[in-house]
């Protein structure tokens, strides 16, 4: 099999609060191949934002990565400089945030922020011989160069399916709707073709109807471009409709992990049949909704052994006492459970 | 924009003061030509003249003349550039020194943002005048030194608004976003927030302009700043003192001057700030 554009290992990244260290991520590993979509499924506070942020080094003080590789297209990012990050984010890797509401900055154009990315990262891939003094004298206003970077935004903002693109790049984010700016947001991330796109909650804060729409848009721009997705979201029909593959975190951990059907279809970790479990059906009113009952542990006082014992129905004192690795059980499904085995024969979910 | 103008025409008052701010200027622009005399040149025959509308007035000198036989209207015509001037020039100089240190401040945190707020809390522990009569005695008296002897202090009041607008735009999503695309601090700094504490920036200006305005009326009354013949307000109502009683007019009008414009621009800065603040909006 071919290098995964993004293989994370053992990520770690700590919170260094008042209250004590916070293990937002605790030794998360994962791949993400060409043109695939993972979808990282959890409650919120299960650290999969976290693990978004700590990929694109924008982490959030006083959070810091404090073990690990996070290996994009080979190199490794965690020992990258800031400087080299900055030239990394935008152009080998974006990231789509929850609300489109507020992403955008409320007093420029929306053809200013559309070209801010590749104005930004123009000539990246020029020869260091093509830049510098004579890019200079060849364009010394920056004319032509902003020129360019208009055209390509006007080419992303069709094709994201805005209508008019042209005028709608003179227009201040207040004049459109909310599923035009996400389209504007996804426009932004991809023009400057990454290798990867992180999209956190993409869908959330917008209705239902936009919701498919935007999930559509995303699955044609990943047919066309061939961007590998990591799709962060707490809702297994977006999951379902979208990825190939899932992992499921709980309090900053895999639970469990595998290709999409396995994870439907046969699901090992007694949290993802919760969550499963807890997913309102359409047309099945004898179905009732189960719950899962208990909050999510803080993460600066976790149990000593496996994190969802507390809430596990089938957990006992050894779940409490020792923590469970990840166990392969099938092609590609991982999980961490002492009881994976017991769950299946119980067949509660 | 067009938003702006609608919510800024509805507020009479505001309408009111910017109409007297634009007769101000435009008096202190075309003074050379509208003014009917020099405002310089003296005349002994007719020395403390009333206005025109008073027994042995006339209408070749409207609001007078003073003890030199000066005309009182091409002075004060002539005085607002003096007053204009140092406004518009301390304002500028002191908003973008303050627009820096705000951004850094607000931008950075930490130690930097500690010694530059600790900084402007003393100058601000300062009264005001006392600090520029002080620099003033220092620098000595002038155009210049009463420009720097403003700007001294002046520049606390925008870094100070603007630290707090890029405190509140910094934890925004767009500013995440920003460096999600590769920004680099200069660019979110300069791009993405200063653009967002532009109106604050505008009204703080125009309300201290007024104040700055009576600050150089105050020096100049003192003797510290726009030295004669020069006219300018302040220094014609100190002149007009030893005179109140035989001819108030030389005192009373240039007052009347400095009251008219500095309520002129305190009401088109209000009425800026309803119409910009977004928190205001319907």
């Amino acid at each position: 099999m071919t290098e995964p554009v993004l293989d994370v290992r053992n990520l770690k990244t700590y919170f260094y609060t008042d209250r004590g260290v916070v293990k937002a991520v605790d030794g998360v590993s994962f791949a993400v191949h060409a043109g695939e979509t993972l979808g990282v499924v959890g409650e919120s506070g299960c650290g999969k934002s976290m693990t978004a942020l700590s990929i694109m080094g924008l982490v959030p003080h006083p959070g810091r990565i404090v073990d690990g590789e996070i290996r994009l297209l080979g190199h490794d990012l965690v020992k990258l400089s800031e400087r080299e990050l900055r030239r990394w984010r935008g152009r080998r890797m974006a990231m789509i945030f929850q609300d489109p509401l507020t992403t955008l900055n409320p007093v420029l154009r929306v053809g200013t922020q559309v070209t801010e990315s590749i104005r930004i990262h123009y000539g990246d891939d020029l020869a260091s011989s093509r830049r510098g003094i004579w890019e200079w004298l060849e364009d010394p206003l920056g004319r032509r160069r902003r020129h360019r970077a208009w055209e390509r935004a006007l080419e992303m903002l069709e094709k994201v399916g805005i209508p008019a693109p042209a005028d709608r790049m003179r227009a201040y984010p207040h004049e459109l709707s909310g599923g035009m700016r996400q389209r504007i947001m996804i426009a932004i991330a991809l023009s400057c073709n990454p290798a990867l796109l992180l999209a956190d909650e993409p869908t959330t804060a917008l209705d239902v109807t936009i919701q498919a729409q935007i999930l559509e848009l995303m699955h044609r721009l990943q047919q066309e471009f061939g961007t590998s997705i990591l799709l962060i979201t707490h809702d297994f029909g977006v999951v379902s409709e979208f990825c190939h593959r899932v992992m499921v975190m709980y309090a900053g951990k895999v639970v469990e992990s595998g290709p999409l059907e396995a994870i439907l279809d046969r699901p090992l970790h007694p949290y993802t049949r919760g969550l499963l479990a807890s997913i309102p059906r359409l047309g099945d009113r004898r179905r009732k909704i189960r719950p899962i009952e208990g909050m999510v542990p803080e993460l600066y006082d976790l149990p000593a052994g496996c994190s969802y014992c507390t809430r596990c129905p089938l957990a006992d004192e050894h779940c409490a006492a020792v923590e469970p690795a990840l166990r392969e059980l099938g092609p590609g499904h991982q999980v961490a459970c002492h009881k994976a085995e017991a769950a299946v024969e119980v067949g509660w979910a | 924009m067009a938003d702006f103008w609608r919510r800024f025409r509805k507020n009479r008052l505001a309408v009111a003061g910017g109409a007297v701010v634009l007769v101000v200027v435009l008096m202190g622009v075309t003074a050379p030509w509208i003014a009917p005399h020099d405002p310089t040149q003296a005349n002994f025959f007719n020395r403390l003249r009333p206005p025109a509308w008073m027994e042995g007035g006339s209408w070749e000198y409207p609001l007078g003349t003073d003890q030199l036989g000066r005309d009182v209207l091409s002075r004060i015509m002539w005085g607002a550039r003096a007053s204009l001037t140092v406004g518009a020039i301390v304002i500028v100089l002191a908003t973008t020194v303050g627009i820096f240190f705000g951004l850094i401040s607000g931008y950075y945190g930490g130690r930097v943002d500690a010694v530059i707020q600790r900084l402007v809390d003393i100058l601000l522990s300062f009264p005001y005048l006392v600090l520029a009569i002080g620099l003033m005695a220092v620098m000595g008296p002038g155009f210049i030194n009463m420009v720097l002897a403003l700007v001294y202090k002046e520049w606390v009041t925008p870094c100070r608004v603007v630290r707090g607008e890029v405190l509140a735009a910094k934890s925004q999503e767009y500013v995440e976003a920003a460096r999600a695309v590769g920004a680099s601090d200069a660019h979110i700094m300069w791009r993405e927030i200063l653009p967002n504490t532009v109106s604050a920036v505008i009204v703080v200006a125009t309300l201290r302009v007024a104040w700055v305005i009576l600050m150089e009326a105050s020096l100049s009354f003192l003797g510290l700043g726009v030295q004669p013949p020069t006219p300018a307000w302040g220094s014609m109502v100190a002149a007009g003192r030893e005179f109140i009683f035989q001819a108030w007019w030389l005192a009373t009008f240039p007052g009347l001057a400095i009251l008219v414009t500095v309520l002129g621009i305190n009401l088109l800065g209000e009425g800026l700030r309803d119409a910009l603040d977004p928190r205001l909006r319907e």
